[in-house]
């Protein structure tokens, strides 16, 4: 089975192909090679172009997310934060007197389901 | 009895030796000792010295396709034996003027080892899949967060063209003087796609200059670096790189693919298994396969090419002056197209003043990843210790891979047909 060949009209370029000889002159070298640059920079040039315009998408939409107010998050593996310390070494102190120290400070369950595996 | 044993010596492969096989062992020994004791590009200078040295040894049962005078390599001279089976071929069928169609049950195929295994370069095999190894290995980051070096990546296409008139000069045609402009551009499964397709004659002469001056980066390109970029353009600080989402990166791949298929179709084999390679990396769901293909698939396919490239070194095509021409106009390539990305990063910076490029990963533009990348942050840390300047250089340099491929895609489909 041959391979169906492509009528003149729908090869690309053409007349480029049938322009260079085996030998071509310098005159001929240097039109093939300016119109290989622009190939490559019209490739490449697109791929960039594209590539703004989604990476203007995504920094537009990564700005919002990184606007979005996010409430701090609960301490969860039971460590108190220094403030959090202080005020109750303090509240300690003064309820109970310099006799007392605290020894470890247990965030309170916030769920059930932290309540029960308690 | 000494008459049987002159008869035994008469088949051995003794007799065949020939000084210019003697002087193929050499070369083969001097690529092995670059590979082996220098580490110029092992993992391939070794497979195509061990190729280069089995196509010069009097070997039976090994190799037996040949290359015609066309320089065309005739894939179809294998024997075949078998039996002739009466046709069942539909009637209407399409045949032409004394075309006898027959039906064979093939019983034998008589190939050496290497004959089929080079039918992976022959038919066009192992540089699209070496190239879904590379996709899978690529990290297209750098390039997505700043993809204005793209721009680099074209421009250092540059030392491509030029050496394409540079080689027309030297009496080369037109389509062998691509498959030797194509060294420029430092991608070796690009430089083997484009010369087997064009002028595979070539094709051991520019593999070799190809691997060979790609492991020579660290030596070719600083010298024209420093001479082409001042103290102060050195020590340029470029702003850090924004991070890069998974979507971002999945997107690329089929925009890549797209747009250069679109472009130039007869670069799409390799384009097609670059992204297919990367997307499979970046999808985050085909681990398996991203690891078979980094690894056992690039590994093995390495092996295989790099013994076929080997395998077409046989000293009657190997030792001409065409050699020579050819690993000199390697290096032109390889400068002008060094020169060609540092000074677009230098006019580049002249529209963007406020967030320049530093001139020196221009360089990085002409493939060989990462070896030129890394050669633009040791020469920038060179000019400022605390310079980092390896992740901006991995743009161009991952761009360069892509411009090649659209150039070796413009050279076939314009000088292919």
């Amino acid at each position: 089975m041959t391979a169906p060949t492509l009528p003149m009209n729908l090869i690309p370029a053409p007349n480029l192909i049938a322009a260079l000889p085996e030998f071509p002159t310098l005159r001929e070298s240097l039109a093939f090679q300016t119109i290989g640059l622009i190939v490559v920079f019209i490739a490449l040039c697109s791929i960039w172009v594209l590539l703004e315009i989604i990476g203007l998408y995504f920094r537009r939409n990564g700005n919002q997310t990184a606007a979005t107010p996010t409430p701090a998050k609960a301490p969860s593996d039971g460590t108190a934060d220094p403030a959090t310390i202080i005020l109750v070494a303090a509240a300690v102190h003064a309820s109970l007197g310099a006799g007392h120290r605290v020894h470890a400070i247990t965030p309170a369950a916030s769920s059930a389901d932290e309540s029960g595996k308690r | 009895m000494i008459e049987s044993l002159l008869d035994f010596l008469s088949t051995t492969g003794f007799p065949l030796i020939t000084w210019k096989m003697t002087i193929m062992w050499v070369v083969s020994g001097v690529l092995l000792w670059l590979a082996v004791a220098r580490k110029f590009e092992p993992l391939l200078l070794v497979p195509i010295a061990f190729g280069a040295l089995v196509a010069n040894l009097p070997t039976r049962g090994v190799i037996t396709a040949e290359m015609g005078a066309d320089g065309v390599y005739e894939s179809a001279t294998f024997t075949v034996e078998g039996l002739v089976l009466p046709s069942h071929e539909p009637a209407g069928t399409e045949a032409g003027v004394g075309d006898v169609r027959q039906r064979i049950k093939v019983e034998r195929v008589e190939g050496g080892l290497f004959d089929f295994i080079s039918q992976g370069i022959k038919l066009e095999l192992f540089p699209p899949l070496i190239f879904l190894g590379v996709g899978a290995l690529t990290d297209f980051g750098p390039l997505i967060a700043m993809p204005r070096t793209l721009l680099l990546g074209a421009a250092a296409q540059f030392g491509l063209f030029i050496t394409f008139m540079g080689a027309t000069f030297m009496g080369f045609t037109a389509k062998q003087s691509a498959s030797i402009g194509i060294i420029g551009g430092a991608d070796g499964p690009t430089a083997i796609f484009l010369s087997n397709k064009l002028a595979p004659e070539l094709l051991g002469a520019v593999a070799v200059a190809a691997y060979s001056y790609m492991a020579l980066v660290p030596l070719i390109q600083p010298p024209i670096m420093r001479l082409l970029t001042t103290q102060k353009e050195r020590r340029i600080r470029m702003q850090s790189l924004r991070k890069v989402s998974k979507l971002e990166k999945l997107l690329f791949a089929l925009v890549v693919m797209t747009i250069c298929i679109l472009l130039v179709p007869d670069a799409s084999a390799l384009i097609s298994m670059l992204m297919l390679g990367n997307f499979l990396r970046e999808c985050g769901v085909t681990e398996r396969l991203v690891k078979s293909a980094q690894n056992e698939i690039i590994n093995i396919l390495t092996i295989f090419l790099g013994v076929s490239v080997g395998l077409t070194m046989a000293a009657e095509s190997f030792l001409a002056p065409a050699t020579v021409k050819i690993i000199s106009l390697g290096v032109v390539a390889f400068g002008c197209s060094t020169a060609a990305g540092v000074l677009a990063a230098k006019f580049m910076n002249l529209f963007t003043p406020k967030n320049p490029l530093n001139p020196l990963i221009g360089s990085a533009g002409v493939s060989a990843v990462p070896m030129a990348a890394r050669v633009s942050h040791s020469e920038g840390q060179r000019a400022d210790p605390n310079n980092y300047l390896l992740m901006h250089a991995m743009g161009p340099n991952v761009a360069g891979v892509i411009g090649t491929a659209v150039a070796a895609g413009y050279f076939i489909s314009t000088l292919g047909n």
